[in-house]
């Protein structure tokens, strides 16, 4: 038994090496031959610019435009009405409080998993490949309808704790921020599972291996070695999760309707209802620059988490 | 002989494609004309079934059918503006309204639509630049077997914490609403209380803590409703009520004594669209007695065309006759319209969240 887990053990590193010399034999070739390797990229590029830079643009043109056709002037009047509100500003708070809470739950569920995934045998590995990534198989609209019916206060998930004795009247979970968490949580876990358990696995074992012949317990093992090692997954699983959950519409729109107000819910009030496309921008624009400004942030305070500077006791 | 190699086979049947295209389907094309229309989406199957189909028998025509909420089908006539596509429009009276601000639709041509005499004048809308294809009323939905409510103040009742759901006002039941909950603070008539919003806002807020949600999604809604979720959603249109009454859903709903509103599903002709004088027939297809019977019978609505009969129990549901409108409440699209920025802005700061 032991030896068939550890023969499937070594055809996967021997799957992954054989990956990894491919990987490697291609970076040679772009490194011989440049212009090649442009070529092939031109599609690429022309794709993003198309379909992403330029749309961009657009919109951040869009967003610094008043008045209708024929008398469009410059102005920055949408973002002085934006920033000038407390209560807009307030939807912007939650937004990013949204997309931190999301995140760190994601991290404290994912790491385990994370783990699991990059060290446990291959029938492990693919039970929880599977139960991560199965919500990404599974339409948003299904899956948001589905945690509609779960989280009524007359629901499965309420009456069985009530059932049990662990609440006395109903959690608000629907049209409550509890729940717009739980199911961003549900789809975004993959992001922080997938990058961190390719970290994790990249990590070598003899590490943990060595400092516990040195004394370390298996709590110093891990608090000292393994997750200052895991540090940039952590970065990647973080950034993919926060970005994701902070631009979510259909989500908190079905979950949390208007009793949790984000920022996408503005825009698509502004675009699709009032057709007040400069506002729209404005408030989109505002969403990403902010964004982009947390995730700042938090990799220049993970860049230093990760090199530690002496202090510590390997 | 040697069977032709898979180039040559490809080449073979790509030349005869070609021609068959070139002669047949071109001839076959020439003679059928196209109609592009937008429907509703959650009467589509009744407009195939009903109208669609039997007009493109009797024409010879194709009609095909794209189905979108109201603000679906504005965005795709701004989308198309210049050069559109879609020739006919089905969209509330409210987005008629915003269309027009947008220049994006004709004046229906009297002339050449002789159904429009038979429909009743209210529903003639925006000046002659649209006309209700079927009427609903609007009014407070109940699970059953709760108590049917008499009054919407109901809504403000004790005891219905997080047991009520409203629209949001992007919603144009949710202007309804809010107009209703101004008249019940003023006392003034919904026709009056609509130019005297602030009110309205005030008694919204009252509303709050029995508010589960101001829903956007009237499936969703509705899906609540059957459940048990809520006692109470409104406005609601009796289509959308209805249509889950016949599949044996346990709610109902009521028109309170203060009276309901009008739900108006209307249509326009698209400006500068192909094919005007087929948009034309077509709408007026619609509006006919004969499709307009059988099109209220299926959509469960009430009939805009007064030669329309409907059968009995139908009548205790939807608007039915001259009298049956003058009860309902109409709005005056192009006054809210002036002003749902700064009503939104204030829902955003008052209601939401």
């Amino acid at each position: 038994m032991d030896t068939m887990v550890a023969d499937e053990h070594a055809s996967f590193r021997r799957l992954t090496s054989k990956l990894y010399g491919i990987v490697s034999s291609a970076i040679s070739w772009v490194e011989r031959k440049p212009l090649a390797f442009m070529v092939l990229l031109a599609p690429a590029c022309l794709f993003l610019v198309v379909f992403f830079v330029a749309p961009m643009l657009l919109l951040l043109r869009e967003s610094f435009v008043v008045g209708g056709p024929g008398q469009r002037s410059f102005s920055v009047a949408q973002y002085a009405h934006f920033l000038g509100s407390l209560e807009y500003l307030a939807v912007l708070w939650n937004s990013i409080q949204l997309g931190l809470i999301v995140t760190v739950v994601c991290l404290l569920i994912g790491y385990p998993l994370a783990y699991g995934l990059a060290r446990f045998g291959p029938r492990w590995q693919i039970a929880i490949l599977v139960s991560v990534v199965s919500p990404l198989v599974v339409s948003v609209v299904v899956r948001v309808f589905a945690w509609q019916i779960l989280l009524q206060s007359h629901g499965p998930i309420n009456n069985a704790l009530m059932a049990l004795g662990v609440i006395d009247e109903p959690l608000r979970l629907l049209f409550a921020p509890a729940g717009v968490v739980i199911g961003l949580v549900h789809v975004y876990l993959p992001f922080m599972v997938l990058p961190l358990s390719a970290v994790i696995e990249k990590i070598d074992p003899r590490l943990e291996e060595a400092s516990k012949t040195l004394g370390a317990n298996a709590w110093q093992r891990f608090w000292t070695v393994v997750l200052p090692l895991s540090m940039p997954g952590i970065g990647a699983g973080a950034a993919l999760v926060f970005t994701t959950s902070v631009s979510a519409y259909v989500t908190p729109a079905l979950l949390g309707g208007e009793r949790v107000l984000v920022m996408p819910t503005l825009v698509a009030q502004q675009i699709l209802v009032l057709l007040n496309w400069s506002f729209g921008a404005a408030i989109a624009t505002i969403l990403t620059v902010v964004t982009l400004a947390v995730l700042m942030l938090y990799w220049g305070a993970s860049a230093r988490l990760s090199h530690p500077t002496g202090g510590r006791n390997a | 002989m040697r069977f032709p190699n898979r180039r040559r086979f490809l080449a073979l049947a790509g030349a005869g494609t070609a021609v068959a295209s070139s002669a047949g389907v071109r001839r076959a094309r020439a003679a059928t004309k196209e109609l592009y229309i937008g429907s509703y989406s959650d009467i589509q199957d009744v407009v195939k079934k009903v109208w669609v189909a039997p007009f493109e028998e009797k024409y010879g025509v194709k009609v095909y059918v794209s189905a979108g909420a109201s603000m679906d089908q504005l965005a795709k006539m701004r989308a198309e503006q210049g050069r559109p596509r879609h020739s006919v429009m089905m969209m509330d009276d409210a987005v008629i309204n915003v269309a027009r601000r947008f220049d994006l639709v004709a004046p229906l041509p009297k002339s050449s639509m002789p159904s429009l005499a038979e429909v009743y004048p209210e529903l003639i809308v925006e000046g002659g630049y649209g006309v209700a294809i079927a009427i609903h009323n609007t009014g407070v939905a109940y699970h059953k077997p709760g108590e049917a409510p008499t009054s919407w103040r109901d809504l403000w009742g004790a005891g219905l914490e997080r047991q009520v759901l409203i629209p949001s006002i992007k919603l144009t039941n949710g202007i309804m609403m809010l107009v209703m909950a101004s008249s019940l603070k003023t006392g003034k008539p919904v026709r009056e209380a609509q130019y005297d919003i602030g009110p309205g806002f005030e008694e919204i807020a009252r509303l709050k803590p029995n508010l589960l949600n101001m829903f956007t999604q009237t499936t969703g809604a509705i899906n609540l409703l059957i459940q048990g979720e809520v006692k109470f959603a409104a406005p609601f249109f009796s289509k959308n009520v209805y249509r889950f009454v016949r599949d044996g859903a346990p709610i109902d709903m009521v028109l309170p004594k203060e009276g309901g509103f009008i739900g108006i599903n209307a249509a326009c002709l698209v400006k500068g669209a192909p094919e005007p004088e087929l948009a034309a027939q077509f709408l007026d297809f619609g509006l006919s007695a004969p499709v307009q019977q059988a099109f209220v019978r299926e959509a469960v609505a009430g009939p805009v065309n007064s030669k329309a009969d409907l059968p009995g129990d139908l009548r205790k549901k939807v608007p039915f006759g001259a009298e049956a409108l003058k009860r309902l409440h109409f709005l005056d699209w192009g006054y809210i319209n002036d002003h749902r920025d700064e009503w939104t802005e204030r829902w955003n700061k008052e209601i939401a969240a």
